[in-house]
């Protein structure tokens, strides 16, 4: 039996639609994880800050030393207590310094609201120069300027009749004059005019200086409310910086650097919750970079399949056959059903991992890998790089009861499986 | 308005008022020969381009300026001088100078 276009064509077509399915799919549980990340970082920062804060209470050379012992951040080594006292110290001149500033000191006569001595410069030199501008508004003119250069209208007018000029200047004095019916001729007009022009870039001259030392005096006084908080706040702000600093420390750990460190019941569930919480980003993480590859190659396999469907479409084609063996690659229901396997078993590690809140577990001890404990050792994590390191020094006969679990072998396998497939020509 | 234009708009306001304007009258300008737009000799009124858009007027050079205007001001002469781009209304302002010199406009 040969199998013809038509048939042909229909088993591209199903094949076609079976991967933009599982592209969809799977693009839908990485875009998931997208959204969470943010909210799983925030989290874990707030976990490794919880931890920070119950290490280190104080900023005292006692509990620097305790933060020490209990994490080894190299606190003592980075002087945090000098150097907060450093700031105290410059935040302390800076308000001595601003607090006999006349700009300071005098901010009321200054600047208080309408009655400030540059408030009411201020508002006066406005009112001075508010007739000026109306003036040379109302006289607005393309030749405007011109005539008050040329003196035009007073005796200091030299342009001589046989020039263009001097009629194109009588007929711009004619229009303007035209809006001061009261004024009998332009140089009873002239005079205003060029005071004006004179008188109003000193004014606004004079404005801009006084805005700039209002401004100036404005800036100082927020200044003097920063210092002053800062000041407040030195200590908590200080504690609040090695403490951070302790959070990006124990952050670079693993759970066992600091496991025995931090035995105490109290403590042993705070770090559990934070290096539980990077070890859960790091899983999901690799999750998505599994994901990713995924898609990518379904992405090519459908972008194939388009291209032989296009082929097989030509006219040329049409009495074109293909052999069964070849015909029966095209089937699509075996790979289908492997495919939702393995997309299940990620949506399962993906609900595991993300939704482990298990740190208060005691038996929670020693030497363990979360990623058994998240998935309570059900699902294959060999696509992670640090569990496969784990696996290395620790060989399945090493493994808790709760990592002795066939399926996982055969997810790890399918997964590995699925992934080579992804990038080989489907038919 | 352009200068070719322009100088048809003088040359009738000129000619309205009674004046022969020749155009291109060579005129001696303290030693310089310049070509005047147009000039009446035997009247000595005329006008002149001294601001030209196709910048043809190399010969107008200040100190010929100078020169001329102060030829004006000895009354050796009157030349209307449109001394500006914009014309708009040139022919009351050409109008406006002959009404000046009382013989016309």
């Amino acid at each position: 039996v040969i199998y013809g276009q038509r048939e042909v064509l229909e088993a591209l077509s199903e094949q076609l639609a079976e991967l933009e399915h599982a592209h969809g799919e799977r693009a839908a549980l990485t875009e998931r994880y997208r959204r969470d990340r943010e909210g799983l970082i925030a989290e874990a920062w707030a976990a490794a800050m919880d931890l920070a804060t119950a290490v280190l209470p104080a900023l005292t050379p006692e509990a620097l030393q305790q933060a020490w012992t209990l994490t080894g951040t190299p606190l003592l080594q980075e002087d945090r207590i000098a150097v907060r006292e450093a700031d105290r110290q410059r935040l302390s001149a800076r308000l001595a310094e601003i607090d006999v500033d006349p700009r300071w000191l005098d901010r009321d006569r200054l600047r208080a609201p309408r009655v400030g001595t540059l408030v009411r410069k201020k508002t006066e030199l406005e009112e001075f120069r508010l007739p000026h501008v109306e003036l040379l508004q109302k006289a607005a003119h393309p030749r405007l300027l011109r005539l008050i250069e040329t003196g035009y209208g007073t005796e200091r007018y030299a342009i001589p009749f046989w020039r263009w000029s001097y009629y194109q200047d009588w007929k711009a004095g004619d229009e303007i004059l035209e809006r001061f019916p009261e004024r009998k001729d332009f140089t009873a007009l002239a005079g205003d005019l060029a005071q004006a022009a004179t008188d109003l870039p000193v004014f606004d001259r004079q404005i801009d200086e006084l805005e700039q030392e209002i401004a100036a005096g404005k800036a100082l006084a927020k200044e003097r409310e920063d210092v002053a908080e800062q000041l407040r706040t030195v200590d908590e702000r200080h504690l609040g910086l090695a403490r951070t600093r302790i959070a990006e420390f124990v952050g670079k750990l693993e759970h066992a650097d600091l496991a025995e460190r931090l035995a105490a019941p109290e403590l042993a569930v705070l770090w559990r919750r934070a290096s539980g919480m990077l070890a859960k980003i790091r899983y999901l993480d690799a999750l998505q970079t599994e994901l990713t590859t995924v898609i990518e190659g379904l992405q090519r396999d459908a972008q194939k399949t388009r291209l032989k469907i296009q082929k097989w479409a030509r006219p040329r084609n049409a009495g074109a056959g293909m052999i069964p063996t070849e015909f029966r690659k095209l089937d699509v229901s075996a790979r289908r059903e492997k495919r939702r396997r393995i997309l299940e078993r990620q949506k399962e590690t993906y609900a595991a991992v993300s939704g482990y809140r298990g740190w208060d577990r005691p038996d929670l001890v020693g030497d363990f890998l979360w990623w058994d404990v998240m998935t309570d050792g059900g699902l294959d994590g060999d696509f992670i790089p640090e569990v496969r390191s784990w696996r290395e020094v620790h060989p399945p006969r090493e493994r808790e009861p709760w990592d002795r679990d066939d399926s996982a072998a055969a997810a790890a396998t399918a997964s590995a499986q699925e992934t080579y497939e992804s990038s080989r020509d489907p038919s | 308005v352009s200068e070719a234009s322009g100088r048809e708009i003088l040359r009738g306001v000129f000619e309205q008022a009674g004046y022969q304007i020749i155009e291109d009258y060579p005129l001696d300008v303290g030693g310089t020969t310049i070509h005047l737009d147009g000039y009446d000799p035997r009247r000595r009124v005329g006008y002149e381009y001294v601001t030209a858009e196709a910048g043809d007027r190399e010969e107008i050079t200040p100190s010929v300026y100078v020169a001329l205007e102060a030829m004006m001001r000895r009354g050796e002469l009157a030349i209307f001088l449109v001394d500006e781009i914009d014309v708009g209304g040139l022919a009351e302002g050409a109008k406006r100078f002959l009404s000046r010199l009382g013989t016309g406009g």
